[in-house]
């Protein structure tokens, strides 16, 4: 009887174990509300109203929040990740774009697109603490994780900047393509979109030598995974995902997905990859290793998530 | 001195013409019409006889530029509209296309026309899509005329106007 219990134990923690529950938080643009879906239930479990224009997004595990840039109406949203609750509306001037969380999460990093000017919120005040001046039109932007430096791309003088964390002191600037956006860092790689040239640049963060690999019209967005053996580009104009296979950084499959594919974020733990489709107001999930298209949730009108927007128990 | 003042602001506001606001619009149509998917996606994929459907373009004409497929259209309403064939795909029977410059009040407009079998073999359905941003990339006060709205507008009038055309032709064809 004890064995058996003993044996039902062991099943019982392998199995919550294996079992995680991510979660998707996307901003619809279109309703002015975020939705918050459980990828493997393919459910939305709650439509949360924001501010307006939603576009980009940044969860912090560590301070347990969620930090949403809503472009039409100069705001941050702060949601509680336990009560998904708004916590706070933080009034920034400008226009939010990209977010991002600093790499030990006591900062998020606000970009604002026309006053081209990132703004530094602290995680424990919630307030705005600091603003510089960088290049123009910041949009997307990441941070490395040894939190060294935070990155920025300047879609409409298409280079990347590179800041120290630190005291944002500047470091680098390189050229990249035409209209660079969705950033994204694995391990020493930086990966760029570049929108208007259909193509991504790779940037190796310590010798900083770039490779250029073509893409589907019109990319938004690009992520890893975890060995950099393969990297992912929404296509917005294809409806697709490029897969690119880092050994040779050559384009080796297209996946088909939802409408104008904006946002994508990877999940290795779950072997999950998203994309936020803003045509057809939902999102896509593939099965990373098979690199196949799996299924469809329904969100809010006008789906993007810029950032990264998937909450990895 | 205002006329100096306004062409100088207009100088200006023609450099930005392709940078644009952070929110895209879309504006999507559809109509079913009684002719066979094949005649229908045989009008539609014809890229400079959009004329020949859409009555608010009066005059399109085609030209080669190196790989690109340009259309130049006369609109109704009087102004020019030049537009850039991106790709013509057979088996999903759907053009796509943007608008390089021109008299419609947008930017970084693309889009597409796809046509789809309808219920039975002489039905189909046509669906035109667009993606674009207002005109006036800054802040507000956004001026009259280049805002949200009227791009939304604009492109709602032309695919408005289009479709009964696209229908009204393929089926008496």
């Amino acid at each position: 009887m004890i064995f058996k219990k003993f044996i039902l134990l062991i099943f019982f923690l392998s199995f919550s174990a294996c079992s995680s529950v991510p979660i998707a938080y996307i901003t619809n643009q279109g309703s002015n509300t975020v939705s918050i879906v459980d990828i493997k239930k393919k459910k939305v479990r709650q439509e949360i109203s924001v501010g307006k224009g939603p576009v980009g997004i940044a969860i912090s595990l560590k301070k347990s929040y969620v930090f949403i840039s809503n472009a039409n109406d100069s705001s941050v949203t702060v949601l509680d990740l336990q009560s998904n609750k708004i916590i706070k509306t933080i009034k920034v001037n400008g226009t939010p774009v990209g977010i991002t969380k600093s790499t030990n999460e006591e900062y998020i990093y606000v970009s604002d697109w026309y006053n081209s000017e990132i703004f530094t919120i602290d995680t424990k005040s919630l307030t705005v603490i600091n603003r510089v001046v960088v290049g123009k039109s910041p949009s997307g932007m990441i941070c490395d994780t040894k939190g060294k430096y935070l990155f920025i791309s300047n879609r409409d003088e298409n280079t990347v900047e590179i800041y120290n964390q630190s005291d944002f002191s500047f470091v680098k600037k390189i050229k990249v393509g035409n209209h660079p956006y969705g950033v994204f860092i694995k391990k020493d790689l930086l990966f760029v979109v570049n929108v208007l040239d259909d193509s991504i640049s790779i940037i190796n963060i310590q010798s900083f030598a770039t490779e250029t690999i073509k893409v589907g019209d019109h990319p938004y967005g690009v992520v890893s995974d975890m060995n950099n053996q393969f990297a992912f580009v929404t296509n917005t104009q294809d409806d697709n995902v490029s897969v690119i296979d880092l050994k040779t950084n050559k384009e080796i499959r297209k996946i088909k997905v939802g409408g104008n594919p904006e946002g994508i974020d990877i999940d290795d733990k779950d072997n999950l990859l998203i994309t936020s489709n803003w045509r057809s107001d939902s999102i896509s999930v593939i099965d990373l290793t098979k690199q196949e298209y799996l299924y469809e949730i329904k969100t809010g009108k006008q789906s993007r998530s810029f950032g990264q927007f998937i909450k990895i128990d | 001195m205002k006329k100096i003042i306004t062409s100088i602001f207009l100088i200006f506001l023609s450099f930005n013409v392709f940078a644009h606001g952070p929110s895209p619009q879309k504006v999507e149509k559809s109509i079913t019409i009684n002719a066979s998917p094949d005649k229908v996606w045989a009008i539609v994929k014809d890229f400079g006889s959009i004329q020949k459907w859409e009555p608010l373009v009066t005059d399109s004409k085609v030209e080669k530029k190196g790989e690109d497929t340009l259309r130049t259209l006369t609109l109704k309403s009087g102004g020019k509209v030049i537009e850039k064939l991106k790709g013509i795909d057979e088996e999903a029977m759907k053009l796509k296309y943007e608008i390089v410059e021109g008299a419609i009040p947008v930017a970084d407009y693309n889009s597409f026309i796809v046509v789809a079998k309808g219920s039975n073999p002489n039905e189909s359905t046509v669906t035109w899509v667009g993606r674009f941003y207002r005109v006036y990339k800054l802040n507000p006060p956004i001026p009259a005329g280049q805002d949200d709205e009227t791009a939304i507008k604009a492109v709602t009038e032309i695919y408005d106007a289009g479709l009964p055309g696209l229908k009204k032709l393929a089926e008496t064809k």
